[in-house]
């Protein structure tokens, strides 16, 4: 209660100050994204007291924040912070790849690879049915020929099914849940991206040329391929790169995680390749490569600076949820919401089998496959590259999706986890924000006490 | 590719080079982060463009005010009212003298001189002058930490090299945010201006206020996770304000941190956050520095070394004089100000905050003279330092008070 007076408080400090800026051009990013740092976290606690994830707090303060309805963080200052975002995306990805364990991925990477296929091919073909049977209420489908109406639904599937790699990463640092179901959703999310992204190039390709827009995504066919095929090779010449500069680099390790998702990031939009999917290469390469010691104090000093990253991000995510578009689509979005579970909870119960997971674990599995966030919207930039007349409403559409998933599947994770019994200690996530090498140069002289 | 392999190799070799001199020859620098940024950015291989770098300002003014509150941390009531009244007197005017002679000679030379562009007038030219003044009177805790360490004690002469560089750091914040208040680009939209007072009082005020907010919204909260997430929040909404209108963000993040220090309940962990996230920050505002620099033309070249030159003058001989006029020769040594030839960080931090700032007048020249300078002096100050403290008795007697008129009649 005291947090929420005192939020009131620097709102209104923040009107106070309004007219003394207004010259300048829209240099009020910074100071709505404090206020936002601060209403996240005072939500994110409030959420925690019901036992739910902060990051339900976080997207909330977020949504409650943007433009579409407060309208404390305007469109133009969300736009001016998409680079904090992005890095913040970055790093997690980063720190993704991070947490595989190559031994693991030998062990049981089989079994992964079968159950991601099941579940993305039966969630695919859920979806796709479900598009053609709303066809008339969705207007990317709605009055076009055949050909047209399997191809959209395909590549609407296709995004629909995607799942998100930065919620998982959020609930298992927030839970520090390590168990066989945790790790087993990790591996799933983090290689159906990879599948997902693979398909999608290649429909859009088939699609191109079936169905010739209005241009070609920037490139051609080739480049789309290029741009997640090429992410491997970079990935691992960055995580090689990482893993052996750890040998020199002894403190400041968060710091050097930072500059190279940043580098991951400036690599990958020069080369044209998939910025996630890159830096999920590069950490995984980089802590697998490392000396053990090495890999295991960046994946912690990672870990211990998640917290905030994520707070960022997801309070970020939230402010872009039209809320207005979410309710007006309700129609279509509820019913592909159930049928998208669904299809995620069969797909799992037969995809998991040779896992080993019991009945809980399998369901904290399909439930942890359930959350959805931003990455999917990337893929629509690419739609609408080369049919920009069916990517408004696919967007909208998708946001809508993404806003329901986005909320229900952090809350369902966090519950399956529970059933699972791989919780333990509660919801703490105590973790420090940076390195603790940097320990050593706390400067506070005139704080310090007298000599003698 | 042969760009990135350039940047990686570049960054590495830099890596190696400062350990080897930090090992070997006392050196502390973040020379490497520059150097990487100078890579990486436009007159680099170009990999950050301009584009980008604008991108990213709102980090490098989240790593400005970050600083700020940093330093603010450091004024402790407490501890400061236990502090001998004169090692504050000698700091203020060791800092005062090398702030007066850089800034008034810089002053002379920008007015008089044909430098850049041409002769500023002299108004114009107040406000370049400020700034180089207030960069050079700031120095670098590190030789002083680093001097302790080597000869493994603290006596008073390490305790007053941290007394200046604190009321260094003091008497530069409020230098830059009085220029900058004089120096306000009208808004344009209100009924009357802000006066030069006015806006330092709002942006005083933005640090108060937003301090005492941040002490009440603190609570209780022992996370150092949760503790983190709100002193970032309270930091970058201080700093987000004061960037809105026009100001420094180090005076509000001063006094947002001077506030937290003496207000919060959780002193130690907060100031720990603080001291973590300021060290990335500062690697990170150094990358932001080397990719934003512009190298002036050759023609600042002596501005550049009057800089450099009258700095040292400054910090060496207003330490004498200080410590002359309190009687304090014996205490101290005649060439203390020595050990505090170090930079640091927030020369940095107020030439990157110069620049940035719209009411800024030539600031190629004072981004290069504070870039300069704490490459050049960060070879030599700790080791200076340690020779300063180490030449000292071990333990150091402070000059008896003169007796009052009142008490000799």
């Amino acid at each position: 209660m005291r947090r929420l007076v005192v939020l009131a408080l620097l709102f209104g400090a923040m009107r106070l100050i309004e007219p003394l800026g207004r010259t300048r051009g829209a240099p009020d990013a910074l100071l709505t994204f404090g206020f936002l740092i601060l209403a996240a976290y005072a939500a994110g606690e409030l959420v925690a007291r019901f036992r739910q994830p902060k990051i339900i707090g976080y997207l909330i303060a977020g949504v409650l924040a943007g433009p579409t309805v407060l309208g404390t963080v305007t469109a133009a200052a969300a736009l001016r912070l998409s680079p904090v975002s992005d890095l913040a995306i970055a790093l997690i990805a980063f720190l993704a790849g991070a947490e595989l364990d190559l031994e693991e991925v030998k062990a049981r990477g089989k079994q992964l690879v079968r159950l991601t296929v099941i579940e993305l091919g039966l969630g695919i073909l859920t979806l796709f049915g479900l598009a053609l049977a709303l066809k008339q209420w969705i207007p990317f489908l709605a009055g076009t020929d055949m050909q047209r109406t399997i191809l959209f639904a395909l590549l609407f599937a296709l995004i629909a099914v995607m799942h998100s790699p930065a919620i998982v990463m959020a609930i298992l640092t927030e839970t520090r849940a390590k168990g066989p179901a945790a790790r087993a959703t990790l591996a799933v999310v983090l290689l159906s991206e990879v599948v997902v992204v693979l398909l999608f190039s290649l429909l859009l390709g088939a699609a191109q040329r079936l169905l010739p827009g209005a241009s070609e995504p920037s490139g051609g066919v080739l480049l789309v391929i290029w741009e997640i095929a090429g992410s491997v090779p970079i990935g691992v010449v960055l995580g090689i790169a990482v893993a052996f500069a750890l040998r020199v680099v002894r403190d400041d390790r968060f710091v050097f995680a930072l500059l190279a998702a940043l580098l991951g990031q400036q690599i990958s939009h020069l080369l044209h390749v998939e910025v996630l999917l890159t830096l999920l290469v590069a950490g995984f390469v980089a802590v697998n490569l490392a000396r053990e010691d090495d890999g295991d104090a960046l994946r912690h000093s990672m870990e211990r600076a998640a917290g905030p990253v994520f707070v960022v991000f997801f309070a970020l995510a939230g402010v872009a949820i039209d809320v207005p578009a979410a309710v007006a689509l309700g129609i279509v979005v509820v019913p592909i919401v159930i049928g998208r579970l669904i299809a995620l909870r069969v797909g799992v119960h037969f995809g998991a089998r040779g896992l080993g997971l019991e009945p809980a674990q399998q369901a904290a599995l399909w439930q942890g496959l359930s959350a959805q966030a931003g990455v999917a919207i990337g893929l629509v930039g690419i739609v609408a590259e080369a049919y920009p007349e069916a990517a408004v409403s696919m967007r909208a559409l998708l946001l809508a999706i993404i806003a329901v998933n986005g909320t229900l599947g952090p809350i369902l994770f966090r519950r399956g986890l529970v059933g699972a019994g791989e919780i333990g200690g509660g919801m703490s996530g105590e973790s420090a924000a940076a390195e603790p090498g940097a320990a050593d140069d706390a400067t506070t002289p005139v704080a310090e006490g007298m000599p003698g | 590719m042969l760009l990135i392999l350039l940047v990686v190799l570049g960054y590495l070799a830099a890596r190696f080079a400062v350990d080897w001199l930090a090992r070997h020859a006392l050196v502390v620098s973040g020379a490497e982060y520059l150097v990487l940024g100078l890579l990486l950015g436009p007159r680099g291989t170009g990999l950050l463009e301009p584009e980008q770098l604008a991108a990213l300002t709102p980090f490098f003014t989240l790593a400005i005010g970050w600083m700020g509150a940093s330093l603010g941390f450091q004024f402790w009531l407490p501890v400061l009212t236990r502090t001998p009244g004169l090692l504050f007197r000698l700091a203020f005017i060791e800092s005062l003298v090398t702030m007066g002679l850089v800034g008034g000679a810089c002053w002379y030379l920008l007015a008089g001189a044909p430098i850049g562009p041409g002769p500023l007038t002299p108004v114009a030219a107040a406000l370049p002058a400020t700034i180089l003044g207030a960069i050079a009177a700031t120095s670098s805790l590190m030789g002083a930490r680093i001097a302790a360490k080597s000869l493994g004690r603290r006596n008073l002469a390490v305790r007053q090299l941290e007394v200046a560089a604190s009321i260094d750091a003091l008497i530069a914040v409020l230098a830059v945010s009085v220029a900058l208040a004089a120096f306000h680009v009208p808004v344009g939209v209100l009924v009357r201006e802000p006066t030069a007072t006015e806006w330092m009082v709002i942006s005083g005020a933005i640090g108060l206020v937003g301090g005492w907010l941040f002490h009440l919204f603190l609570g209780n909260e022992r996370s150092p996770d949760r503790l983190f997430i709100a002193v970032a929040g309270a930091v970058v909404l201080t700093t987000g304000a004061a960037n809105y209108i026009g100001m420094s963000a180090l005076l509000p993040g001063f006094l947002l941190g001077f506030i937290l220090v003496n207000t919060s309940k959780q002193r130690d962990l907060v100031g720990d956050l603080l001291t973590r996230v300021d060290r990335p920050l500062y690697f990170l505002m150094l990358v932001s520095a080397g990719a934003l620099w512009s190298p002036s033309a050759t023609d600042v070249f002596v501005l550049l070394l009057v800089f450099l030159g009258l700095r040292l003058v400054g910090k060496v001989g207003g330490a004498w004089l200080a410590a002359r006029a309190n009687g304090a020769i014996d205490a101290f040594g005649p060439r203390w100000g020595l050990a505090l030839v170090g930079q640091g960080g927030l020369a940095i931090a107020i030439a990157l905050d110069y620049s940035l700032s719209r009411a800024a007048v030539l600031p190629n020249l004072v981004f290069t003279a504070a870039l300069a300078s704490v490459l050049l002096t960060d070879l030599f100050s700790a080791r200076l330092a340690r020779d300063v403290v180490a030449s000292l008795p071990e333990e150091v007697e402070m000059p008896e008070p003169e007796p009052s008129t009142e008490a000799t009649a």
